[in-house]
């Protein structure tokens, strides 16, 4: 069988039926990391041994009759702001060059319980804070169906790995978008989670109020075999949610017949590249036309969601970052020896790249005295109608559809000196972080110049399920998401 | 809906917040920001820039200093735009679950040994179990 391009699911069945070796499939990914890899510049760290002694594991497993994980021999890839013990994380960011963890995110210790083969950390924008992946300490990642172009941010290194099929599965996480849109860019599929839904323990926080960690894959299914094993509570994070978690994969139905579709025709209007709209349009038709309904609503605070969320993530980021102060872990300024204040900030300078500092100045602004209540306050206030505004569209509708990004991946550099104009791109996927509502974007066609679209759809608060549901409705009815980036 | 600026003065409807009327600073959304060059921003001064990155710890560059001066006030600029909007009685959601209850008996529970927590540290000292860093008081 062709282990390369199969998808998580396909991978799982056949190496539990003994088709393949989880080794096999392994080293099928170690070798398609190695031949792309580097072009792509999406991989931070790949751990070959440790991968085949895993998958190595699984085979004597399933040789000896014990019972196989429903994620057993897949090949995973986690954005590199997340925890594996003994495995280096670095947030792409100098800071943390030589940071090895001395413990597992909760994400990675259930991926794993579940038998998946960690192989690599991906490149991100810096402590995930981009749209672009152009903020990484260590280079930019590219575009693998346009190595000139963006693969969106922060979790670019994770979307391009699933779409130059290096891996069927990888993790990032989303703050103001950062897995649904990549996902776009890269022409796969990638779900926010509803916020608690997935533990943050482990994940290196940047916005503990908006943070997510979800999956990119191809397929929907994939994605909520993914869930099925990522979410649930977790003693280490008081945050995740005590709700009831559903089988996801059961919730792939194959109908949409009498889902509501919510379209906020307002909000999805200038500023849209006509491509994108247009994909979008299709994307509406073709589920009108397998059974769904489309219904209007209106979000009238949906245009703020951008200055709400640089306010509220800048704020948070500001005080989170605090800790990197070249004593309990990371860099220190060797510039630095006779004073403790000189050595933290001569540290935090060398140690942060410019969108990292630019935001904890904002943040740190914004919380000051004078400021507090006319950006931060305020800020949190919009936030609330926001979530008011998303309250009353799911009285008319089950899911709300719009862009995810409002332009196809945009060139490296284009956007990269007007920190401004980078944040705009964000304006679809804030609101589902503001509001802590579940996102997930799919594939839903192409430029002229070959470059992916992607569609959003958001839930109600822990109904991923529905958004699986329609996401996967919409992928059977077309072949988008069967193209492959010539890599 | 937006079209003309001049200066500071919205000459005709830019978005739903400003009428002909308004002569203050355009605080125009998302769309109108191929405008948004045209307008005066937030102002903001070296010594501000220079203050909050005393509260931030960042001893910057003076190239830091002038491009973040520039950048922090077109964003504030921009983010001025939220101040228009009514949120009298409108509480503020710091968190979605928030109202989850999460109090725990406080009893010890296994954790990281000293060892491990200190083994990333710049200048950790093992055998006495402390992070060692330069001098706070004196010199």
């Amino acid at each position: 069988m062709n282990v390369l391009g199969a998808t998580a699911t396909s991978i799982r069945d056949d190496v539990a039926a003994g088709r393949v070796s989880a080794a096999d499939a392994c080293r099928t990914a170690l070798d398609r990391i190695a031949a792309v890899g580097g072009a792509l510049n999406a991989f931070n760290l790949v751990d070959a041994d440790r991968a085949l002694r895993r998958a190595q594991e699984i085979d004597r497993r399933r040789a000896a009759g014990e019972a196989l994980g429903p994620l057993a021999g897949v090949p995973i890839a986690l954005k590199d702001n997340m925890n594996v013990r003994g495995m280096k994380t670095t947030a792409s960011s100098r800071i943390l060059e030589d940071f090895v963890p001395p413990y597992d995110a909760t994400a990675v210790r259930r991926l794993e319980a579940a038998g998946a083969i960690i192989v690599a950390k991906t490149n991100c924008d810096e402590f995930a804070m981009g749209s672009s992946n152009e903020n990484s300490a260590f280079g930019p990642v590219r575009n693998p169906w346009a190595l000139d172009r963006i693969p969106g941010g922060s979790s670019g290194g994770s979307a391009a790995a699933v779409a130059a099929r290096c891996v069927p599965l990888a993790l990032g996480s989303d703050t103001g978008g950062s897995i649904r849109q990549p996902a776009a860019c890269c022409g796969v599929v990638g779900l926010k989670p509803s916020y608690g839904r997935v533990s943050r323990y482990g994940l290196l926080a940047f916005a503990s109020s908006l943070d997510q960690i979800g999956p990119f894959a191809r397929t929907v299914a994939d994605a909520a075999l993914a869930m099925s094993v990522l979410a649930g509570a977790d003693p280490c994070d008081a945050t995740t949610a005590r709700e009831p978690v559903p089988d996801f994969a059961a919730a792939l139905m194959g109908n949409v017949k009498g889902i509501r579709i919510g379209v906020p025709r307002a909000f999805v209007t200038e500023g849209v590249d006509d491509q994108v709209r247009r994909a979008y349009e299709g994307a509406l038709d073709t589920l009108r036309a397998d059974g769904a309904t489309l219904v209007d609503i209106d979000l009238p605070h949906a245009k703020y969601a951008v200055p709400v969320y640089y306010l509220v993530c800048t704020a948070e980021a500001s005080s989170n970052l605090a800790r990197y102060d070249g004593v309990k872990y990371g860099y220190r300024s060797p510039a630095a020896k006779d004073s403790l204040k000189e050595m933290y900030s001569r540290t935090r300078d060398e140690g942060f790249g410019p969108e990292v500092k630019r935001r904890i100045m904002l943040g740190t602004y914004v919380l000051s005295a004078g400021y507090y209540d006319a950006f931060y306050l305020k800020a949190l206030q919009v936030r609330t109608l926001l979530r008011r505004d998303y309250d009353a569209a799911f009285e008319r509708a089950d899911v709300v559809a719009m862009p995810t990004m409002p332009t196809p991946p945009f060139k490296l550099g284009e956007k990269a000196s007007d920190p401004l104009q980078m944040y705009l791109s964000d304006i679809f996927t804030v609101s589902a972080n503001l509001a802590g509502l579940p996102g997930i974007s799919v594939p839903c066609g192409f430029s002229s110049d070959g470059l992916p679209i992607g569609f959003q759809l958001m839930g109600r608060m822990f109904d991923e399920a529905t958004i699986l549901r329609v996401a996967d409705k919409y992928e059977r009815a077309t072949d988008w998401h069967t193209r492959a980036p010539s890599l | 809906m937006h079209t003309l600026h001049a200066g500071n003065n919205v000459v005709k409807d830019c978005c739903d917040i400003h009428t002909p009327a308004a002569t203050t600073p355009c605080l125009h959304f998302q769309f109108c920001i191929l405008h948004y060059d045209d307008h005066v921003a937030t102002t903001l001064t070296i010594a501000d820039v220079e203050r909050i990155a005393a509260l931030a710890q960042l001893e910057l560059t003076e190239e830091e200093k002038h491009l973040f001066t520039k950048q922090l006030a077109d964003i504030l600029h921009y983010a001025e735009q939220v101040q228009a909007i009514d949120t009298s009685g409108v509480p503020p959601t710091d968190h979605v679950n928030s109202d989850q209850r999460t109090e725990r008996e406080d009893e010890p529970r296994p954790s990281l040994s000293t060892e491990e927590a200190i083994a990333n540290a710049p200048d950790g000292a093992p055998d006495a179990g402390l992070f060692r860093v330069p001098r706070v008081i004196g010199g």
